[in-house]
């Protein structure tokens, strides 16, 4: 008997770098010991209360050009594919070429939307 | 002690279900979810499972390609490493081996001089596998990195082997550049192996993300992430994963990817490095036939590794037949 070896596995490892450098917290921090893990508590706060649980680092981006809204528009687009790659059962994790295909939308809209400051 | 109900659906667990004790009651255990187990009682409905006798052959068969391949790989690196450092070598012999790729010959005493003798102020990391120094090549003046193998402890030679093998396959912005490798004795004539890499002058992504705040140093400028630079360092992370799973010749799973093995370069670009655990995948097609078992017991780390591919199921195992004994 061995452990399965996938590419979903790295998807799910990835999935919670995501949602770990959203939030700043790690999949083992002592919160999480209650069992909620940081995947559902990132999936609870979808989609109107991702500031509450973001790093508060990632806020201050206001002073650099851009709006309230983009921010929070971000962070959402970002904390919803962590989710999606940490996913419970391996058939429902994203495929990482749309990862990366969305990460993409996601990093245009944001820029464009940042009155034109560099990246 | 009497156990009174035990679930264990979607565990993808395999093999036979007992009969007695808690294995009795169909109401009182949960095996849904776990295609590959087989036998146990009627009203669990499962399979009926196939003769014992099989899979032990199967295992030996396997244990024996896997080592075959194992030794063929180790042969192949050998001969790299040697064609590499015969530049006289006509060019016909070097081109099939991505040859023009600027590894580098390095002795012992090379990397011995530029780490310094391996000393503690060198060292930048250490792992399971090795320890990573930093230091320059004397050579031309290049900033590296030094993985040395803890030759001693299990597995290590197989991670120094896996991690090389990587070097006939991979290349991608996104993936840590190696510079060379060394398979040798040290001067009192004990088995040496490193891996040079290119010094990502960043450090980790966890260094980033978890500052380790000391009292007794003056702070350093703090080393903050905003969201867009974050937002770069995902992209580039989930382009290394998009290349080592869709476009690579042989499809490789990292299988240990945490903010440790994200490294960052001058301008923050990120590049997956430490790839000790790394499987190459026989087929490459859909995602759905991806899976092969491994005979390693533990693969990734906690908090990372998916639910089920970290192998604690034996120990349950015996925990419950003896709880039912």
């Amino acid at each position: 008997m061995g452990s399965k070896v996938s590419t979903y596995g790295d998807v799910y490892s990835y999935g919670t770098l995501l949602l770990e450098m959203i939030t700043g917290k790690r999949p083992t921090d002592s919160m999480f010991e209650d069992g909620i893990g940081l995947h559902n508590y990132v999936k609870m706060a979808l989609p109107d209360r991702v500031l509450q649980v973001a790093n508060p680092t990632l806020l201050r981006e206001v002073d650099q050009g851009a709006s309230s809204d983009q921010i929070l528009q971000c962070l959402t687009s970002i904390s919803e594919v962590g989710v999606f790659c940490s996913e419970r059962f391996p058939r429902e994790r994203m495929d990482i070429s749309n990862v990366v295909a969305e990460l993409n939308r996601t990093k245009a809209n944001f820029l464009h939307g940042r009155h034109g400051l560099p990246a | 002690m009497l156990l009174k109900s035990l679930d264990l659906s979607f565990n993808d667990l395999e093999g036979e279900v007992p009969l007695h004790g808690v294995f009795q009651n169909a109401s009182a255990v949960s095996v849904s979810g776990n295609k590959n187990l087989c036998g146990g009682i009627l009203e669990l409905n499962l399979s009926t499972c196939t003769s014992k006798s099989k899979p032990k052959s199967s295992t030996k068969l396997i244990l024996g390609v896997t080592i075959s391949f194992g030794f063929i790989r180790l042969i192949l690196m050998t001969s790299f490493l040697f064609l590499c450092r015969l530049k006289e070598t006509k060019n016909e012999l070097t081109s099939n081996l991505s040859c023009e790729a600027p590894f580098r010959r390095v002795a012992y005493e090379d990397l011995r001089q530029a780490s310094n003798g391996f000393s503690f102020d060198n060292l930048i990391g250490s792992g399971s596998s090795g320890s990573v120094y930093k230091g320059v090549l004397a050579l031309d003046g290049v900033v590296v990195a030094v993985k040395v193998f803890h030759l001693r402890r299990k597995g290590a030679a197989k991670s120094f082997m896996t991690e090389c093998a990587t070097l006939l396959s991979m290349r991608h912005r996104n993936l840590v550049k190696v510079l060379s490798a060394f398979a040798g004795v040290d001067f009192q004539g004990n088995d040496f192996k490193a891996i040079v890499y290119e010094l990502m002058i960043n450090g980790s992504l966890e260094e980033w993300l978890h500052p380790i705040h000391t009292s007794d140093h003056e702070v350093p400028e703090p080393r903050t992430l905003n969201l867009i630079k974050r937002l770069n360092i995902a992209v580039d992370v989930a382009s290394a994963l998009d290349y080592l799973h869709n476009d690579c010749e042989m499809q490789i799973v990292h299988c240990d990817l945490k903010p440790s093995k994200v490294l960052l370069d001058g301008d923050l670009t990120a590049h997956v490095g430490d790839f000790g655990l790394l499987k190459f995948l026989s087929e490459p097609s859909s995602q759905s036939s991806l899976s092969q078992t491994s005979s390693v017991g533990l693969k990734g780390t906690i908090g990372y590794a998916a639910p089920g591919t970290i192998k604690i199921w034996k120990d349950i195992h015996s925990i419950i037949y003896n709880l039912i004994n």
